[in-house]
């Protein structure tokens, strides 16, 4: 086992990192203040096509408003962002047909069935009723879908809101906090769609509290605090920028012991447990997503 | 705007809305509003009744001068009996209003100047009609002893409204007042679907969020005209059963389709407009209604004799000018001149509902 010892880390400077594909989604100093209220502050990022990208921040930091203005439900009040290569200001008519969305809340009509909610949906969209068992097989939901929506669970409402969201075959697809209040095995079965998502090619614009989810699916993820944003990078750059630099080490004496990997006097200690043969299991504390948060933003999620 | 969505909407809204109770209940009440008020109520108009009871031992002319005399103003039913006896009888038992015992020879001696005795019996609790056939008595024996009216009597009804104003009691004589309920029925019906349906859909869509779902993909012009004609449906739906079922067809059809649709296309957009207003359906399920008063009560005030300034105000507004214009079309008769100042009340009310509309629509899009 060999250590390396860095320095601690200092207060980097924001510098976006490039997107390895062709940009689908550009935003350029984007804004949108309400009176004296800066929701979103001049934000710039861009998100390839076919990459997981994770906005993630508290409420109220600007997730949503950005979504909003992306998505053509609330028009930036500065800067500009293009779907696609259509600016959402004033070709949102193009971006529409391109795009979907995970919404927070399951806004979906529970007096009709599971399948009439996908057709009315398919309908607008104009694409073939077929699709619409194709997507319910996708999401598990083929022996539901006659069934109320009212009737389904949380899991199941969810499953049909991405069902919904794919009905389109969107290029572009936003997930706005999509396991929230979920229990852990329909958080993970979401989880896994949108993996299958991303894998299929389709570019994933995802917000979430859960900074663990991010760390599992995004391929980049930005902090957004109080409408800027604060950090982006990939999570493994993020973690070992801002994460935690120690090791748990268990001895024969089945003590632990934590060592900082940035202390040249823990390495010592540690080369000598291992001379002694003390040393039983060594685990590396790498940081989490989360560290990475509350080093950003002073607080935690 | 994007006509296949517009329809998609509509389809989405026509059978979802009607399974929830409130929707249900606003499209049923004033339906159910209309066919009591045309069991209850009568287009025929009530004129007074009498029965007179007579004995004459010869033929008279006496009677048919009086049903002459009296006219229409009385409904009279003339029951002829043996003798004096039997007239006294009949008016004690109440089976006639008035008894009229006319001697031998009545007739001649009319016209001869003899002054003949005429017995009128009357109950002591005297009806209209029965008091009215013995006011009749005298200018009938005059008739029939050849004496003209001493002066010929012309009836005038003085009141501070002009020759052209209409009054209530002349919608009610030409319409009937069964046709006058189920007509403030047809108005109740449009205000309560445009104005409570419709704004419950609507602001069911905006709690749920279900909007916001439909707008990532269709245009608020989209959705505005798509409820629109949901609104439109179950308004011509209703309407053709509450005609139905009261059997009151317009005699102008056309002019009758013309008035609702207009009326209807004016509080559709203010129903909408509300709907975006309240934050829950069941918030506008419980105050919707104080806002429909202003509506629907000038459909029942235009047939009353109101003070004038109530006339003044409720002139301006949609449902009284689209009362009258219903009216027109049911009577088939210009009650009402004048309509086209209505059409141009009515169509006022539509230009300030829609700019209102797209005005909210183009905050909420910002």
């Amino acid at each position: 086992m060999s250590l390396v010892l860095e320095p601690p880390p200092v207060a980097a400077p924001i510098v976006p990192v490039t997107p390895a594909g062709p940009p689908i989604v550009e935003v350029t100093d984007l804004a949108k203040h309400y009176g004296d209220l800066r929701a979103v502050d001049g934000i710039t990022f861009s998100v390839a096509e076919g990459e997981v990208f994770g906005f993630l921040g508290h409420n109220g930091a600007g997730k949503t408003t950005t979504i909003r203005m992306l998505t053509g439900r609330a028009h930036p009040t500065g800067g500009s962002a293009r779907v696609a290569g259509f600016d959402v200001a004033t070709q949102m008519d193009r971006v529409k047909p391109l795009i979907n969305l995970v919404p927070e809340d399951p806004n979906l009509y529970e007096r009709l069935t599971g399948r009439d909610n996908l057709r009315f949906f398919a309908e607008l969209y104009g694409v073939p009723m077929s699709r619409v068992d194709e997507l319910l097989e996708t999401v598990s939901l083929t022996e539901a879908a006659p069934r109320k929506v009212k009737t389904y669970s949380s899991g199941m409402k969810q499953r049909l809101l991405v069902a919904r969201a794919l009905i389109n075959r969107p290029r572009v697809l936003f997930l706005d906090e999509p396991t929230r209040g979920l229990d852990p095995t329909s958080a993970r079965e979401l989880r896994q769609l949108v993996a299958d998502m991303a894998r299929g090619g389709t570019t994933v614009f995802l917000t979430t509290h859960y900074m663990e989810e991010a760390d599992e699916l995004c391929d980049r993820v930005a902090f957004l605090s109080r409408g800027r944003i604060v950090a982006l990078d990939v999570p493994r750059e993020l973690k070992l920028r801002y994460g935690k630099r120690t090791a748990t080490v268990l001895l024969d004496t089945r003590e632990e012991q934590t060592i900082q990997l940035d202390e040249a006097a823990d390495g010592e200690r540690l080369a000598g447990w291992m001379r002694d043969g003390r040393v039983l299991t060594v685990h590396s504390n790498e940081g989490t997503l989360e560290d990475v948060f509350i080093a950003l933003a002073g607080r935690p999620l | 705007m994007h006509l296949s969505r517009i329809l998609a909407i509509f389809r989405k809204d026509l059978f979802d809305a009607i399974r929830d109770a409130r929707v249900l209940m606003a499209i049923i009440a004033p339906l159910g509003v209309g066919i009591l008020y045309s069991f209850m109520f009568n287009n025929t108009p009530t004129t007074p009744a009498a029965t007179v009871a007579y004995a004459a031992t010869d033929q008279t002319v006496l009677i048919g001068t009086v049903r002459d005399t009296v006219g229409k103003t009385v409904t009279l039913t003339f029951n002829s009996v043996p003798d004096a006896a039997a007239v006294r009888q009949a008016v004690l038992d109440k089976k006639a209003d008035i008894g009229l015992v006319v001697p031998a020879g009545f007739d001649a001696a009319v016209r001869a100047g003899q002054t003949p005795a005429l017995t009128v019996m009357l109950p002591e609790s005297a009806s209209y009609g029965g008091d009215y056939v013995a006011a009749t008595l005298e200018p009938a024996l005059r008739q029939i002893a050849g004496q003209g009216p001493v002066a010929t009597i012309q009836t005038q009804t003085v009141s501070a409204a002009s020759a052209t104003d209409v009054t209530s009691i002349s919608i009610l004589n030409r319409i009937g007042l069964r046709s006058y309920f189920v007509i403030a029925a047809v108005v109740m019906l449009v205000a309560m679907v445009a104005m409570l349906a419709l704004p419950i859909i609507l602001a069911e869509e905006t709690e749920k969020k279900t909007l916001d779902a439909v707008g990532l993909i269709a245009s608020y012009t989209d959705v505005v005209i798509g409820k629109s004609l949901v609104g439109i449906t179950y308004i011509a739906i209703s309407l053709g059963l509450l005609l139905g079922v009261t059997r009151l067809l317009p005699a102008n059809l056309p002019l009758f389709v013309g008035g609702v649709f207009v009326f209807s296309v004016a509080l559709i957009g203010f129903g909408l407009l509300i709907g975006g207003l309240f934050r829950s359906a069941n918030q506008l399920n419980t105050w919707g209604g104080l806002l429909l008063i202003p509506v629907i009560a000038p459909a029942f005030i235009v047939g009353l004799d109101a003070p004038r300034i109530v006339t003044a105000a409720i002139w301006l507004l949609p449902s009284s000018q689209a009362t009258r214009v219903i009216i027109n079309a049911v009577s088939g008769q210009a009650v009402f001149p004048s309509l086209w100042s209505a059409f141009l009340v009515i169509a006022g009310w539509v230009v300030v509902a829609y700019l209102l509309l797209l005005w909210r629509l183009s905050r909420r899009e910002a």
